[in-house]
Parts: C-alpha cells; sequence; structure tokens
C-alpha cells in the first residue's frame, strides 16, 4: 500500500474543513457540558 | 455514522489515550484537584538552571518527550491513527481560547496585527521568491518555501502545491525547510525572550510574527509565559491573535503565489479571475469562525463575569491547557529528525534566510514600536 493510501486510511478527517467543523462542534459540546455540569 | 467511520473513531482511542498519559506525565495532576505537580514540578524543584533559568515548563516537556519517542522507539502502531487527530486539540483549543477576549480587546488587537502580520508575510514571499528565482530554484519549489516561510508553515505549503504544479520532492523539501527552522525558534525564542528581558505582550508579537508554524506559535509563547487558570497568559493571548490573522491571509496568499508564480513560469494556465474567488473560499479556515463566536459569546456573558472571572470560564481555561498539551504533544510525535534530513541546498539556505531575516526584523519593529 503507497504511504498517502495509507495515510488517508489512519486519517480521522477528509479534508482540513472536516477537521474544522469537528473542531467547532467539539469545541461547543465541551462549553454545554461545562455550563449544564 | 456508516461502520468504517466508527470504526476510524474507536481507532483513534488508544493514540488519544497515549497522548493524554504523556500531558499528564509533565502537568500533573492539579488541574485534575490532584497533589502532583509533574515532570514541570519535579524540574522547578530540582534544577535551578531548568526551571528558572530556561523556564522548562509542560510545553517543552511534552514536546521533547515526543520528539524522544518518535526518533528512538517510534510512534507504536495502536497510537499512530490517534496522534494523526492532534491538530483537532490545538483548534479546540484556540476555539475555548476565545473566552479569554472581549469584542473590544478583538478590534484593537487585531487592527495591529493585520498591520504588522501583512507587511512581514507579503514581504517575506515577495522576498522568497525573489531570492529563489536568483539562485535558479525551479518556480514550484520556491513558490512553496515563500508559502511556509511567509505564511503559517506546513499547511500554506500543502494549500499552495496543488497551484504551483510542485513536485513531491518540492514539497517534502520546504516542509522539511520550514519545520527545522521552526525546531529552533521553538527553543529559541522563548530563552532570547526572557534574556532580552520582553514583556508577554511583546514576546506574544514577536512569535506570532517571526514563528512560521502555528503549533510553534502556541508552545513558544506557552513556554515563554504558561499562565494559570487565574492568571492566563499574556504571551499565549497576543500571539494567537496573530497567528489567527496569518491563518486567515492563508487564501489570499495562495492567490498571490499562485500570480507570482504564474509570472516567474510564465504558466499562464494556472489561475484564472473565475478559479482565484473559489480558490479564496475552499482555502478559508472555518475554525477561526469558532474562535470569533466565543469572542462574541463571552463578551455578552453568556460564560459568566470575567472581573472576577467566574468558575465556567475558568474551567475553561483549564480544558484548553489540556488540549493544548496533547495537541502539542501530537506535534512533538510528528518531528522526524530523518525527514527533516531531507531539507538541504538552496531551498535550505533560502528559507533559513528568510526566516531569519522575518524572525530579526519582526523583533526590531515590536522593540521599536511597542
Amino acid at each position: 500500500m503507497s504511504e498517502k493510501k495509507e495515510e488517508k486510511q489512519l486519517s480521522l478527517f477528509s479534508n482540513d474543513k472536516h477537521e474544522d467543523l469537528v473542531a467547532i462542534f467539539g469545541a461547543a459540546l465541551v462549553m454545554i457540558l461545562v455550563l449544564i455540569l | 455514522m456508516n461502520e468504517s467511520t466508527a470504526s476510524k473513531w474507536i481507532k483513534v482511542l488508544p493514540g488519544l489515550l497515549f497522548m493524554f498519559v504523556i500531558a499528564l506525565l509533565a502537568m500533573g495532576t492539579k488541574t485534575l484537584g490532584g497533589e502532583w505537580a509533574g515532570l514541570e514540578g519535579w524540574i522547578k524543584t530540582n534544577s535551578k538552571f531548568l526551571g528558572d533559568v530556561l523556564k522548562i515548563n509542560h510545553v517543552i516537556i511534552v514536546i521533547i518527550i515526543g520528539m524522544v519517542i518518535r526518533n528512538t522507539i517510534g510512534i507504536p502502531s495502536w497510537a499512530q491513527a490517534g496522534v494523526k487527530t492532534s491538530r483537532i486539540f490545538i483548534k479546540m483549543g484556540v476555539i475555548l481560547l476565545g473566552s479569554l477576549y472581549s469584542l473590544a480587546e478583538l478590534a484593537t488587537l487585531g487592527s495591529t496585527s493585520i498591520l504588522l502580520i501583512a507587511t512581514f508575510m507579503f514581504s517575506t514571499i515577495i522576498f522568497t521568491m525573489w531570492l529563489g528565482k536568483k539562485y535558479n530554484m525551479d518556480p514550484g519549489s520556491a513558490a512553496c518555501l515563500a508559502a511556509g516561510a511567509g505564511v503559517c508553515g506546513v499547511s500554506a505549503i500543502v494549500a499552495v502545491a496543488p497551484a504551483v504544479k510542485a513536485r513531491g520532492e518540492d514539497i517534502a523539501y520546504s516542509i522539511a525547510t520550514i519545520l527545522s527552522f521552526g525546531i529552533v525558534c521553538l527553543f529559541t525564542f522563548p530563552i532570547l525572550g526572557h534574556l532580552m528581558g520582553l514583556t508577554p505582550e511583546q514576546f506574544g508579537m514577536w512569535a506570532g510574527t517571526g514563528i512560521l508554524n502555528s503549533g510553534q506559535v502556541l508552545a513558544a509563547a506557552l513556554a515563554f509565559d504558561p499562565g494559570t487558570a487565574d492568571v492566563p497568559s499574556i504571551s499565549l493571548k497576543v500571539g494567537e491573535i496573530y497567528n489567527l490573522t496569518r491563518v486567515v491571509f492563508l487564501p489570499l496568499v495562495v492567490l498571490l503565489i499562485t500570480i507570482l508564480y504564474a509570472r516567474m513560469s510564465d504558466d499562464k494556465t494556472v489561475e484564472t479571475a473565475a478559479s482565484a474567488g473559489k480558490t479564496f473560499f475552499s482555502k478559508f479556515p472555518l475554525f477561526v469562525l469558532g474562535f470569533i463566536a466565543t469572542v462574541t459569546l463571552t463578551s455578552f456573558g453568556a460564560f459568566g463575569p470575567t472581573h472576577p472571572v467566574s468558575p465556567d470560564l475558568k474551567a475553561f481555561r483549564d480544558i484548553y491547557s489540556w488540549f493544548f498539551s496533547i495537541g502539542l504533544t501530537g506535534l512533538g510525535l510528528q518531528i522526524s529528525f530523518a525527514e527533516m534530513r531531507k531539507a538541504g541546498g538552496t531551498p535550505l539556505v533560502i528559507g533559513s534566510v528568510a526566516g531569519f531575516l522575518k524572525a530579526a526584523l519582526s523583533l526590531v519593529v515590536v522593540l521599536w514600536l511597542f
């Protein structure tokens, strides 16, 4: 398997936009949990 | 969520735990309600030189542990998928960091940072491409190097590469050069900053302008002034605004470099006016919008008062410290000396000259103006 293919399989995010959206969602979830708890 | 996405999320867990354990070893358990001060506390108690003179703290410790593991035994195969997600912790940390600012502060810091960043970024890009042309570098290679030296390191190189038709080895050379230079900055900037008696504000401006890679700006700012939940790091607060300003400029930089490349290489097929707008929006870093949303919510009191600071805001500060430590552990684990040895020849010389001039001149400007 080529290095690039292997890298793609290991990566959780398809691109930077995907990673940014997950980061925004994750941070919002943390804020909500802090406010609730 | 389909099965393959779910299994990918499960695969990252061991690596996340691995990075968390390294961060815990460095930070100790004090912010988790325990008493243990971690390796940072041990160094402060046992070595005056490392603790008080070199100001070694958990940020430098996690990066060094990561680098040692990567370059000796290597990242265990079960942890590799998790380590690759470390950048998301830095992005989530930056979004939570927005709780340190008010909209008024953001406007003040933002206006000075735009001026300083734009001046240094665009002059570095033009200088690097000019130097590349003078020393007969391949235009694609010079364009990648200019992106790395001018804006935000690796992401800029990766963003520019397709537009300037860079070859695989051009990308590898540029990344290796920028990362090698950045590692030197990461360790020397905080020491130089303390030796020169810079204020945390001055250091934040200098690191945010002079260091090439986002993670390294964060690490240097926290190494200089780690801060606590009660007294947050000023150098981080200032440095991160400069860093984000640079990141926001990325789409514009891709556009400028593509135009310069077309002129250098006489390649008229690379960028048309119609695709220019598309490039601009496709490269915009969305997580910055999350940061601005947090600043806005904090300004309107959604998380309680800032003076004295509310328990919720204090909790955010503790959480982003952990996110940054985990993210920077990942940064250390991804620094490979074998990869850095790929740098060499003309790209290394030109990249280092451009990086050094940017670092030295930005220090002079910061000391002169602020």
